[in-house]
């Protein structure tokens, strides 16, 4: 905007003053479970709080590490996110290219069942999940787990690349056409590589809900052999709440999404400037 | 049958065409509506609030340009893309919806789920239900406690958006940062922290409140009462759902071209008038948007709720979720919990019919 210089400069210290204040009350709890993390236990079980470790220990690492089926937990959350991001991504594009690209019959059907089944809130069908894979013997098994994680993360993640394809200009993968090149030939080798932005961004989302995800893996699997959240959940030990054990198993829950919601901002800004979507 | 597909759409796709002559003059209204739906698209997300980083960056203002011309329908080819997600759907979502209206006219407890009985007794789980003071009870906190998490998400979330819109670059690029790693942090580790930060004997928010003011709240027991259990729930929920209000807030502000503002300031505006008269509602359908999505989210916390109290004290922060839930797994009546389950569904339903009906406006060019 032009009009930047223009405005009047009044009120800009106090603006940047109460920047600080929203930054540090975002950040803050954030913190504290990162600093809380490498704290030695006799500096988390005191009244005598510091606002920063003293002495840095990776005693609280090491405790997450060996807590019971740490490992079991882990893998699982890998194997089920990773699954799911794909699949629903494989899945969405073909619907999302459909939806974006032809005109069909039931096309505005299909659109509205996809807007609507995002309202139904999820909580509500666990039992019913759980009624049927118990009828079916299916219980405790990753790749149902992973299964019923695509009845949330699909809709959305269609909803999304339908946007994204739709933001590319046909006229393209039309010049392409006339240049020679097939149908597919067209979609493959203009507007898939264009999508890259698109579909990092929907695959992190997508990703970043099933990591997240906490009801169906407490309840469709067994203890010991559900996902991250479900362990940090119940993590407790005889001598009550290991703070320190605690904020390390949070911090380590928390890194892969952080990590990719840092990578997608720079991803999405980049792709954007290569002017792709200007058409 | 005449093969011509725009005459059995139920909705002409001229509409298309027509309206967006009309809609291209509006400028930054349009490029609101565009925002809003795009979020909309990316927010829907049950497990929680998800960045408006695609909404700016990939769909930019020349977005509505692209109505263009759509190709006709060729033969099977789309149907075929769009089977497989169909398919799942309709496993995945429909049948159990089926299964659990289906559930809520059965008995179903401990000994028919052993038995594998399956006994039919109509609406008596609804009755059950609708005559349990305490359904009732949960039933109205969650509504409330969902509107004191929306309410709060939305006003705190606008202002951090203008304050964003008034500071440097450099501080805005700080408190994005905040955001993105508020918004960024799984809600089962957000829950933890906050147990951690609220808790009685070690909590640093009463170590801080009793260095900073008079009162001394060391020990303060956060989670002994109702009240002050469900300000940690609130904080929690609030703390997470603000950043996505506030960037896609921020998002759209900057569609509105700062004459505006600055036309408003000299027919006499305060900052207050201006931001009523002019700026709100220019950003109407994303204020609508957002707040049916924080509606849906808020209606649905569990996570938070599960880690941080499980309904305690007394019962006392249980939310329709936890209820269902505990109904089912806690005291096997999944019956019961079946039909206040339905009962959620509905709820849920009703309460973001005008959201689904404002996205079909918004996107009814599009769509």
């Amino acid at each position: 905007m032009s009009s930047r210089a223009v405005r009047p400069r009044r009120g800009t210290v106090a603006a940047n003053v109460t920047g600080v204040i929203v930054f540090v009350l975002f950040v803050f709890p954030v913190y504290w479970m990162v600093a809380t993390a490498f704290k030695p236990a006799g500096d988390i079980r005191t009244f005598n709080i510091t606002l920063y470790p003293h002495t840095v220990t990776l005693e609280n690492f090491r405790t997450a590490f060996h807590a019971a089926g740490f490992w079991t937990f882990l893998r699982n959350s890998l194997v089920v996110s990773s699954s799911v991001t794909v699949l629903a991504v494989l899945v969405a594009l073909l619907a999302a290219t459909a939806v974006a690209r032809f005109r069909f019959r039931g096309r505005k059907a299909y659109l509205l069942v996809i807007l609507i089944v995002q309202m139904v809130p999820l909580e509500a069908l666990v039992i019913p999940m759980y009624l049927t894979l118990r009828d079916a013997d299916l219980l405790n098994i990753v790749p149902v787990l992973i299964a019923t994680y695509m009845a949330t993360v699909l809709p959305f993640t269609v909803w999304t690349l339908r946007g994204f394809v739709q933001a590319l200009p046909v006229e393209l993968e039309e010049a392409a056409m006339i240049d020679g090149a097939s149908r597919w030939g067209a979609f493959w080798r203009i507007t898939f590589p264009l999508m890259g932005p698109g579909l990092v961004a929907t695959s992190v989302f997508a990703f970043m809900q099933a990591w997240n995800e906490f009801i169906l893996a407490l309840t469709l699997m067994e203890q010991g052999n559900q996902t991250l959240p479900v362990w940090l959940g119940t993590f407790k030990t005889a001598q009550g709440t290991d703070w320190g054990g605690l904020m390390a198993g949070s911090t380590l829950v928390a890194i892969p999404v952080v990590v990719f919601a840092v990578v997608l901002q720079g991803r999405i800004a980049t792709g954007a400037a290569a002017g792709a979507v200007k058409g | 049958m005449d093969p011509e597909p725009r005459t059995a759409d139920p909705v002409p796709d001229q509409a298309g065409s027509g309206t967006a002559v009309e809609t291209l003059g509006d400028g930054p209204d349009r490029a609101a509506a565009d925002l809003a739906a795009t979020v909309a698209a990316t927010g829907a997300g049950g497990a929680g609030p998800v960045p408006p980083v695609p909404a700016t960056a990939a769909l930019p203002d020349e977005a509505p340009l692209h109505r263009t011309p759509r190709r006709r329908a060729t033969g099977a080819l789309p149907y075929g893309l769009v089977l497989p997600s169909i398919v799942l759907l309709a496993g995945l979502l429909g049948y159990p919806l089926y299964v659990l209206v289906k559930t809520s006219f059965q008995t179903l407890d401990l000994r028919q789920l052993i038995r594998r009985q399956t006994v039919y007794t109509g609406l008596s789980n609804y009755g059950t239900i609708l005559t349990d003071p305490e359904f009732w009870a949960v039933t109205i906190r969650t509504i409330l406690f969902a509107a004191a998490c929306v309410a709060l998400t939305i006003a705190l979330g606008t202002l951090v958006a203008l304050l964003m819109r008034r500071v440097g670059k450099g501080m805005r690029l700080l408190v994005s940062a905040g955001l993105l790693l508020a918004w960024a942090t799984p809600p089962v580790s957000a829950a933890t922290v906050f147990k951690w930060l609220f808790d009685q004997q070690y909590g640093v928010v009463d170590w801080m409140i009793t260095k900073a003011t008079p009162l001394d709240w060391s020990q303060h027991a956060w989670f002994d009462g109702q009240l002050s259990a469900f300000t940690v729930i609130i904080l929690c929920v609030v703390w997470q759902a603000i950043p996505f209000v506030a960037l896609t807030l921020y998002a759209g502000l900057t569609t509105i071209p700062d004459e505006v503002g600055e036309a408003a300031r000299i027919d006499g505006a305060g900052a207050w008038r201006s931001f009523w008269s002019v700026t709100a509602p220019m950003l109407k359908p994303v204020f609508l948007i957002l707040t049916s999505l924080s509606v849906i989210w808020d209606l649905k916390v569990f996570t938070q709720l599960y880690v941080l109290t499980q309904g305690g004290p007394d019962r006392k922060t249980l939310l329709i979720n936890l209820y269902t839930y505990q109904k089912g797994f806690a005291v096997s009546q999944f019956g019961v919990a079946s039909a206040a389950a339905v009962v959620m569904v509905v709820l849920t339903l009703l309460l973001t019919l005008w959201y689904v009906r404002s996205m079909i406006r918004v996107g009814e060019e599009e769509l």
